[in-house]
């Protein structure tokens, strides 16, 4: 293409129209080039990094701010013979671990002996959600990506990385960077105002654990009681309504039925802009109880909920009271 | 009781000036004994809680208790709920009076540790740069806790924060709150622990401004 814009000597330069938009172009291109291959490169970071959390061995302390409430953890994470090992250990109050192996979970509260174990769906995985080049595109839509100012965090130099909204239907969000493990050590999430209404991250960390003893499941003895909750894969044609595919970004990803027993099921559909995620639950009003259509708000988790016809529709996620709103008046329901 | 609170409601509205004067004349003319002795007990909550000269009647500690409580508190403020909140602080006092639990003034006091304890803050006049001049609290009972906490661990099991791991969702869980989950019945209703957690907002938490209190 260069060769367009310099003509032999011994030729009569001839200037055509054509001639100016390409070397517009090729200026534009010059100038404005390296910035879109700038973000592209944050977020191949990004995603990048997500998938270092799944590949490296580390453990570390936890903190997590969330609205009020504070909490430290020491957590442990190793790719280990028989899968991903993940142990989380309440360092605060009363003893609590939640641990994984690949897709199955278990919370376990030593003091009450008791156990909830809960197999996560793995058609929710979210490196397939986030790591391709289409959902990245999707996150483009609704994101802006930008580098900001570094800072050293759980003694490791980081890159932070700010996704602003693009509308008023989600939160803004930061990421810590880890420079030399390319790994995430800190994620926040600020509200439209700039309010920090949730922080997650490591206070110390260290990449040289070794091997992990025991990466296997808890495995109860006598006296304790386990509690099983299974999910099934919902199909659209078992839900009483429907909402559009996609909504304000937000898009369809699954439904589940969570079911401890016959008699205790909830009714989830999930939808994520690849960032957070929007849960619409949908339970039969209980004419003996009464429930509060109350927001609910924990850090940057937020619900509402609104009596429409026979079912009590809440509508939960990481997101602004506006996308709870908006989604409760999306709601169509099937004749019955 | 549908019925009693309906008439409570509007005469709450009617001491709020609310009604137009077509409900008003309604309403008035509906009025029977019980609803006076209603209409008197509101004004009287309402004199105790806006009258600074009543309230010094009142126990020292107590307001004294209060008085730090909110100034230690961030008020979040939704201006737009100015009329509706004061309603509910009204209605507030009427359910816990209704139900015979106490008096409308000791409902007052109940309903000033509510405040103090059990968090939500409100507000009125500040999107017109005045301080915060009143509040309102919402509690929770403990089948809307124990359902919240429900669809709360599902949401997290089920979040897809693309490109955060899973520390990240299950760090912002507490395990112990799982407890709770399909014991509805046996939860206390006045759980104390939640409220180290939960934050129980009536409105939008965070589309609003937020100011230092300055009373």
């Amino acid at each position: 293409m260069m060769f367009l814009l310099f003509n032999k000597p011994s030729e009569p330069v001839v200037k055509t129209p054509i001639i100016h938009v390409l070397k517009a172009f090729l200026i534009f291109s010059a100038c404005v080039g390296p910035a879109w291959s700038n973000d592209d490169n944050l977020w191949k970071t990004l995603a990048s990094s997500r998938e270092q959390a799944e590949n490296l061995s580390y453990s570390g302390v936890l903190v997590s701010h969330v609205g009020a409430h504070s909490q430290s953890s020491r957590f442990y994470h190793q790719k280990a013979s028989n899968g991903e090992f993940e142990l989380l250990e309440h360092l605060d109050g009363e003893a609590a671990r939640w641990l994984r192996l690949n897709q199955d979970t278990q919370s376990v509260l030593p003091s009450k002996k008791q156990i909830f174990s809960e197999k996560r769906s793995a058609s929710l995985k979210p490196l397939s959600h986030f790591s391709s080049e289409k959902a990245i595109a999707y996150l483009k839509e609704v994101y802006s990506i930008r580098a900001m100012p570094d800072k050293r965090i759980a003694g490791y130099e980081t890159l932070v990385v700010q996704l602003e909204p693009k509308d008023k239907y989600r939160y803004e969000y930061k990421f810590y960077i880890d420079k030399q493990h390319n790994f995430l050590l800190r994620s926040e999430i600020l509200s439209q105002k700039g309010e920090l209404l949730e922080q997650v991250g490591f206070s110390e960390i260290s990449f040289d654990i070794g091997v992990l003893p025991n990466t296997n499941l808890f495995d109860a003895e006598s006296g304790w009681q386990v509690t099983k909750t299974e999910a099934r894969v919902l199909k659209n044609n078992e839900l009483p309504y429907t909402l559009p595919n996609t909504l304000a970004g937000f898009r369809q990803l699954s439904g589940f039925c969570r079911s401890k027993s016959k008699d205790r099921q909830l009714y989830q559909f999930v939808f994520s802009d690849g960032m957070s995620t929007v849960s619409v639950f949908v339970k039969k009003q209980d004419e003996a109880k009464h429930h509060s259509r109350a927001v609910f708000g924990h850090g940057a988790m937020m619900s509402k909920s609104e009596l429409q016809g026979g079912y009590l529709v809440t509508i939960l996620g990481e997101v602004p009271e506006t996308t709870l709103n908006l989604f409760l008046k999306s709601m169509q329901w099937k004749t019955q | 009781m549908g019925d009693v609170m309906g008439k409570e409601e509007q005469i709450s509205a009617m001491l709020d000036g609310e009604l137009s004067e077509q409900e008003l004349a309604q309403v008035l003319a509906s009025l029977d004994e019980g609803d006076l002795d209603a209409w008197h007990g509101y004004s009287m909550v309402g004199d105790l809680i806006r009258s600074s000269e009543l309230a010094a009647f009142h126990d020292e500690p107590l307001l004294k208790r209060i008085e730090g409580a909110l100034e230690q508190e961030v008020v979040v403020v939704a201006p737009q709920l100015k009329t509706v909140l004061k309603h509910r602080f009204f209605e507030a006092f009427v359910s816990i009076a209704a139900a015979g639990r106490a008096s409308f003034a000791m409902a007052a006091v109940c309903f000033l540790a509510v405040l103090v304890y059990r968090v939500v803050p409100l507000v009125d006049g500040v999107g017109h740069g005045q301080s915060v001049a009143a509040r309102s609290a919402q509690t929770v009972g403990a089948a809307d806790l124990a359902l919240w906490e429900e669809y709360l661990i599902a949401h997290h099991h089920h979040s897809v924060n693309g490109a955060i791991p899973s520390w990240s969702s299950m760090g912002r869980i507490d395990p112990r709150n799982l407890v709770m989950i399909g014991q509805v019945d046996e939860k206390p209703k006045e759980d104390s622990s939640a409220s180290d957690w939960l934050n129980v907002w009536r409105d939008a938490p965070y589309d609003v401004s937020v100011v230092q209190q300055t009373q």
